[in-house]
């Protein structure tokens, strides 16, 4: 008798196991019933960049403008310029050291005490004490900190430092009284628009809005975020399981009964490094290039190969083409140019001597071949697929790799690498022209630029005590620097969602997204209605 | 006194192993090519060279690699385990945690493997050349070279998402509070990730079974059995069973190393939150204390493993019990 039941158990575990084999097929048959079921609640899977680390401000969560818990002193408004959140109103001295912050007088925080100064005192002084904990908020050029009045704050900084604004767009506001570091990494109390109830490691985050939210509640009761694998996200959504899921453009033109694709506006860019200075031994290797050091390639890259059919190639099309720091930055010199011009860069590559010879279609010059390498993350191999492809119509052959960040160190100083930036702040520009990083062993200035011109208006936008004045010299910079083409700037991605049609996510209160992991959708969840 | 000694022996071997596997990690884990600074502050930071500094001070990232060990190792003796730099929380609360899920889903694979997969080796046996064998055996094949990987997204592609059976992934059903789940919804949500483990694992039982009740088949004894005229069901009970379940136990327990190994696959792709989807995300980042904390709690649970198949020999085999060796 025991026999037969043990065969009839193994019966069922191998037609079980020999039709998972061909069970590859993964349409969805069964469109969505559970939304209704959930009542106005959302689950949504937008990457797992929300689930590493904390949830504590102080550690540095959150600090990409988009914090639902925790409000900072200034917010990114849609036209990426700043509004007050917690700060009423602000003023910087003449000499760009001393930034004055009046606070709101009506804000609470989620457990109903009011917010003060001497709140934000705290939050600043203690992510000071504790920076090596905090990998996002640089407060290094802080000295000082102190409440003036109930509601007015002030801020000294050890030099003048305009980006400091956008530092305090960042951080999100803690209680003096009840911060704990340890509840505050799942549980943080803060005067955003949302509240953790529940925190499951590296499994869902549920929150509910804040009842003392300064703006009022918000319109949807509840939203789960939760914590898949990529593949498995986007087979819960098929079975009508999620509300929104964030999707590579791989995935794009795939359909979800119930839900459409979002293609949404961000400030996130891909481009390639490209070392400006000439093969030299320094210690700790190799470094420049002897092909890419050469102008002219570099800009007959620039305006002679076609972005769009680089993102038809690379990305189902989605994406716009970009030939510098996207217009929704404040700071962003703006000043494109036409691309596509084949014809162009041939005869500006003739003219710099690179001559194809040997018929295998690539230019030499002097017995050098017109060829360099690109390195690129895995995710980023694609796009660098599509252009090796592109830049080979021009005579120029690019080898491109998928590597590891440690392959790509070895190699960012004497050859190509796919970056991607994309931030509110345009510190970032310090951090690729200014001449102090070149070749500094860290990922700054890795093309080896230097120019006395730009270190100096870098110096000057740095220290400007004014932001209309700093924006304009950060213009500068870009455009001086870009003059030489050390970056060759491909795409400015759009981060793709399905969001369900029962759902409005407020297009129009999204601010431009930053480079995010698929977090950044959440940044005006207070917005978000059901249709 | 005989008692005594033999635990101090036990003892002893336990402490050198665990040295040995925390060097191990250690200098596995720093010679991995990850920048933990780069982990950390990721690749497109613009932080200031004074914050970097700050950072690798205060996690010690400058120091030579043995003082940085040498440290670690003070500071557990102080029950201080570190913290983990991949969820800033202490590295004991991260791997109680994780544990405490890993260990139901892992002890559940780990028994039905072990059942079903020594139950399949006897059928296997018994019907051997027949097709109910060539049926097993081929299964156990493909299985054995399956990635858990790959068999965990055929898994979730048949049940959860065409049939609708099961969910997709998580230890919970996402939206609910604590206090509503209940037991059913934890039952649903381990049985695939356990499924998924088990057939991953159970190729090898099987197959070694099989050939180990081939082997005794064939041997005088039960020809002699045969003689007297035993019918099947006889020999296997009075001594296929016997002879085989010593080494299927040794096997089973000793497999518990690939345990772990294909744990971390399933839970990552169920999204699983155990210590197998906690050692991948550390891992990724460079965690040295978290690999390191988990390193040693594995090599305790792969010892105990170990140890309790010894203790076991002798509740199977008298014999063994008669000379207390194994112990």
């Amino acid at each position: 008798m025991k026999r037969y039941g043990m065969i009839i158990i193994m019966a069922a575990l191998l037609t079980l196991g020999l039709s998972g084999c061909g069970g590859v097929q993964t349409e969805a048959e069964s469109a969505s019933d559970s939304q209704a079921e959930a009542g106005d609640a959302i689950i949504a899977y937008v990457g797992s960049a929300i689930f590493d680390g904390s949830l504590d401000p102080v550690k540095g969560a959150m600090s990409y403008g988009y914090s639902f818990t925790n409000a900072a002193l200034l917010k990114a408004n849609p036209s990426s310029g700043y509004s007050g959140d917690m700060a009423a109103e602000w003023t910087i001295s003449e000499d760009a050291r001393t930034y004055t912050f009046r606070l709101r007088e009506d804000v609470l925080f989620s457990d109903g005490t009011p917010m003060t100064a001497a709140d934000v005192v705290f939050t600043y002084e203690t992510v000071k004490a504790h920076q090596a904990e905090n990998e996002n908020v640089d407060l290094t050029r802080l000295t000082q900190v102190k409440a003036l009045a109930e509601y007015t704050v002030e801020f000294t900084l050890a030099e003048p430092y305009s980006p400091f604004l956008d530092t305090t767009a960042l951080l999100g506001i803690v209680p003096a009284n009840g911060y704990d570091s340890a509840t505050f990494d799942q549980y943080p109390i803060g005067t955003g628009p949302w509240k953790v109830i529940q925190y499951d490691a590296s499994q869902q985050i549920i929150v509910e809005p804040n009842e003392f939210y300064y703006e009022g509640n918000a319109g949807i009761s509840r939203i789960t975020f939760i914590y898949l694998d990529n593949d498995a996200a986007l087979s819960a959504a098929r079975t009508g399981q999620l509300d929104i899921v964030m999707i590579s453009p791989d995935y794009a033109l795939e359909s979800i009964d119930g839900m459409t694709m979002l293609p949404l506006e961000t400030m996130d860019i891909r481009m390639v490094s490209l070392p400006v200075q000439g093969r030299t031994r320094q210690e700790g290797g190799l470094s420049g290039n002897d092909v890419t050091s050469d102008q002219t390639v570099r800009q007959a890259l620039a305006i002679g190969i076609d972005r769009s059919t680089i993102i038809a190639n690379a990305y189902n099309g989605i994406g716009r083409p970009a030939t510098g720091f996207t217009n929704n930055l404040i700071w962003a010199a703006g000043d494109g140019f036409p691309d596509g011009r084949g014809e162009e860069a041939a005869a500006l590559l003739l003219a710099g001597g690179w001559i194809p010879r040997d018929g295998d279609g690539i230019r030499e010059k002097d017995g050098m071949l017109c060829e360099f390498e690109i390195y690129a993350s895995e995710d980023r191999y694609g796009l660098a697929a599509a252009l090796a492809e592109e830049a080979a119509g021009l005579g120029i052959k690019i080898n491109v790799h998928s590597s590891s960040w440690d392959e790509i160190a070895a190699n960012m100083n004497s050859q190509g690498v796919m970056w991607g930036w994309g931030q509110y702040s345009p510190t970032v520009l310090a951090s690729l022209f200014d001449s102090r990083y070149a070749y500094g062993g860290g990922y700054d200035n890795v093309v080896g630029y230097s120019s006395p011109a730009v270190d100096e208006l870098i110096n000057q936008a740095l220290s400007a005590d004014d932001q209309a004045d700093a924006n304009r010299l950060w213009q500068q910079v870009q455009q001086a620097a870009d003059e030489e083409f050390p970056y060759l700037y491909l795409v400015n991605v759009e981060h793709c969602y399905f969001v369900s049609d029962r759902l409005d996510i407020s297009l129009k209160t999204q601010i431009p997204h930053p480079h995010g992991h698929g977090s950044p959708i959440i940044c005006n969840m207070k917005d978000w209605s059901w249709k | 006194m005989k008692r005594t000694k033999k635990t101090a022996f036990l003892a002893g071997r336990m402490v050198l192993l665990l040295i040995l596997v925390s060097i191990m990690a250690f200098i596995l884990i720093t010679s991995a090519p990850i920048d933990p600074l780069t982990a950390y502050i990721g690749t497109e930071s613009t932080l200031s060279l004074e914050a970097k500094a700050e950072i690798i001070g205060y996690w010690g990232l400058d120091q030579p690699l043995p003082q940085r060990y040498l440290s670690w190792v003070r500071n557990l003796f102080r029950g201080d385990w570190g913290t983990s730099i991949t969820y800033k929380r202490p590295v004991e609360d991260v791997i109680r945690e994780r544990f405490s899920y890993s260990i139901v889903l892992m002890l559940l694979a780990w028994t039905f493997s072990g059942i079903f997969g020594y139950g399949a080796g006897i059928l296997a046996g018994i019907f051997r050349g027949r097709a109910a064998d060539r049926l097993i055996k081929n299964f156990c094949l493909i299985m054995q070279s399956a990635p858990a990987y790959w068999l965990g997204l055929l898994v979730i592609s048949l049940f959860s998402v065409k049939l609708g059976w099961f969910p997709i992934g998580m230890a919970l059903p996402a939206g609910k509070l604590a206090s509503e789940v209940t037991l059913l919804d934890r039952l649903l949500h381990l049985v695939l990730p356990v499924f998924t483990l088990t057939i991953v694992s159970i190729g090898k039982i099987t197959l070694f079974t099989r050939q180990k009740f081939i082997e005794v088949m064939d041997s005088d004894f039960i020809l002699f059995a045969k003689a007297r005229g035993e019918d099947t069901w006889q020999l296997v009970r009075r001594h296929m069973v016997r002879n085989t379940i010593l080494p299927a136990l040794t096997l089973q327990f000793a497999s518990f190393s690939e345990l772990f190994g294909g744990m971390a696959l399933a839970e990552t792709v169920f999204s699983y939150p155990g210590i197998g989807s906690a050692t991948t995300a550390a891992a990724l980042n460079g965690d040295v204390p978290l690999l390191l904390g988990i390193a040693l709690i594995s090599a305790l649970f792969v010892f105990s493993g170990n140890l309790v198949a010894n203790l076991l020999y002798g509740v199977v085999d008298p014999r063994v019990r008669e000379d207390g060796d194994y112990v």
